[in-house]
């Protein structure tokens, strides 16, 4: 899909309206509220200098927060090599995405991995996610034992990770080249 | 905890490590797990993200619609201006439509006030909005329509940018040729009144109303007279000529729409795409047909007609009409 963020009163509608959720959105991810606001400031620059070229597969709001998350998730890499003496495995372990999911296919692929687990694990897997609920809490509410509530959690996770685990490096392959010029461009 | 041993399920360990729910001797064991090697590195990393990724989704699943300020610090640090002033936030639906509203403070002040050339952006989210260029040119945008232009007016001629609908009346400069650009194609006028309707799979269409008007796509060029239409077909790269004889593409501007011994199913599905809605036609249509002008007619009223015309008999159901008729012989 053709993006119309080179429209500037179409950018100036979306930056408007998005932009405070973006940043909390990037709260998130970075828990730290300038931080959060930097990265948004800084994908609506890329955004904004490289409108003619960026190509959107979703929507452009699902798209502005795929983007917001792939720079999260690089700004803590880099948090990471800083604070962890850049040793070699920590660089290559968050490895710096160049292309990223846009925010509904990230969404698509999370639900889809939650429709795969089993009834009652799903179930526990989100009181705990969305609900925010302790263990104790969810083994009282579904006469449970925490151990059992435990081992469930455990094996959710699992299967989530088994599934999720290294979607980012995947996806890689399916790279574009904008975001490499974004990067090197003119910010 | 010994998170080498069998029993303990580290990704489980992990999240609550992420969580922010271990003890501190706890969290201590899961850190000098990590440096254990790689791969546990890489483990943890991974659930990490997993785990911002649940919040961060969470988040993302509710996410209203709301409006920022910091705009203007943003514009003066990318070389952008706009006068555009901020609409209180509104419900979602409303969507993209909503969210900024707008201008018209006078482009003129700032044509005056700066010496250096300025981008100004005018634009119409709720509803239809008139605007005036620093020429004396008259734009009526559509709703969710927007212009820009570079003020002053560059290289001899008065270019401005389009997206959405429109309806211009240039005024007449023979020195200053006026240019529209939209959808990939080109419009140029001296002065005259044309509108330009761009549709959702981005053809678009421009009617003259008054004066001639040249249209180029690519390489392409079409000149248009008063009370002709052409219509930019992108996806076949052609200009066709269009007769507009319903007015659906100016129905926007003048609420008019003209049938003459149309056929029901085509009054039905111009109505639909004018007052955008759906009307649902049942039973017969054989022989059906309308001659009549709506003028600014409310869509109860435009059913009325309908119904009492043509005998149809209109079903309303969970706000949406259905016309059922036994044909007109």
């Amino acid at each position: 899909m053709k993006t119309t963020f080179s429209d500037p009163a179409r950018f100036e509608v979306l930056y408007k309206q998005y932009f405070p959720m973006l940043v909390g959105f990037a709260f998130q991810y970075v828990e730290n509220s300038d931080i959060a606001k930097d990265v948004v400031q800084e994908v609506f620059s890329k955004v904004w200098n490289n409108a003619k070229n960026l190509d959107i597969r979703t929507n452009e709001k699902s798209y502005l927060f795929g983007a917001v998350r792939n720079a999260c998730l690089n700004h803590l890499r880099h948090e990471g090599v800083k604070k962890e003496h850049a040793s070699e495995t920590s660089r290559q372990s968050f490895i710096e995405q160049e292309a990223f999911l846009e925010m509904d296919e990230l969404q698509e692929k999370i639900n889809k991995a939650l429709d795969d687990l089993p009834e009652k694990r799903r179930q526990i897997f989100e009181l705990s996610r969305f609900e925010n609920k302790k263990y104790s809490e969810i083994a009282k509410e579904l006469n449970l034992s925490v151990k059992t509530v435990e081992t469930q959690m455990s094996r959710a996770l699992k299967a989530l990770r088994e599934v999720l685990g290294s979607y980012l490096l995947y996806f890689l392959v399916l790279s574009l080249v904008f975001w490499v010029e974004a990067c090197k461009g003119r910010i | 905890m010994n998170l080498e041993n069998d029993d303990i399920d580290i990704e489980e360990v992990l999240y609550r490590y992420f969580r922010k729910e271990l003890s501190q001797k706890d969290q201590e064991a899961v850190d000098s797990w990590r440096e254990e090697g790689p791969g546990n590195q890489q483990k943890f990393d991974d659930l990490r993200i997993q785990f911002l990724d649940f919040k961060g989704l969470a988040y993302y699943q509710k996410t209203t619609n709301q409006v920022d300020q910091s705009w203007e610090q943003f514009a003066s640090a990318n070389k952008v201006k706009s006068i555009v002033s901020a609409s209180p936030s509104l419900s979602p639906f409303l969507k993209y439509a909503a969210s900024v509203l707008i201008v018209i403070s006078t482009a003129f002040a700032i044509y005056h006030l700066q010496t250096q050339p300025l981008t100004v952006r005018l634009a119409s989210a709720q509803s239809t909005r008139e605007v005036s260029l620093p020429d004396n040119s008259l734009i009526l945008l559509n709703q969710g329509a927007s212009i820009s232009y570079v003020a002053p007016f560059q290289n001899n001629e008065r270019r401005v940018e389009l997206s959405g609908d429109a309806y211009f009346e240039v005024s007449k400069d023979k020195e200053q040729a006026f240019v529209v650009e939209a959808a990939g194609a080109e419009i140029r006028v001296l002065g005259t009144k044309f509108y330009v309707q761009q549709t959702n799979n981005e053809s678009l269409i421009v009617q003259v109303e008054e004066g001639k008007i040249l249209v180029s796509y690519n390489d392409l060029h079409k000149i248009v007279a008063a009370g002709s239409a052409v219509k930019v077909d992108s996806d076949r790269n052609e200009l066709l000529e269009e007769v507009d004889k319903t007015g659906l593409s100016t129905f926007w501007k003048n609420r008019k729409l003209i049938f003459n011994l149309t056929s029901i199913e085509e009054v039905v599905n111009s109505i639909n795409t004018a007052y955008n809605v759906d009307i649902q036609l049942e039973g017969k249509t054989e022989g059906c047909s309308l001659t009549v002008v709506f003028d600014n007619e409310s869509i109860e009223t435009v059913l009325e007609i309908i119904s009492s015309t043509l005998n149809y008999e209109i079903i309303e159901s969970q706000g949406r009409f259905t016309l059922k008729g036994n044909g007109c012989r």
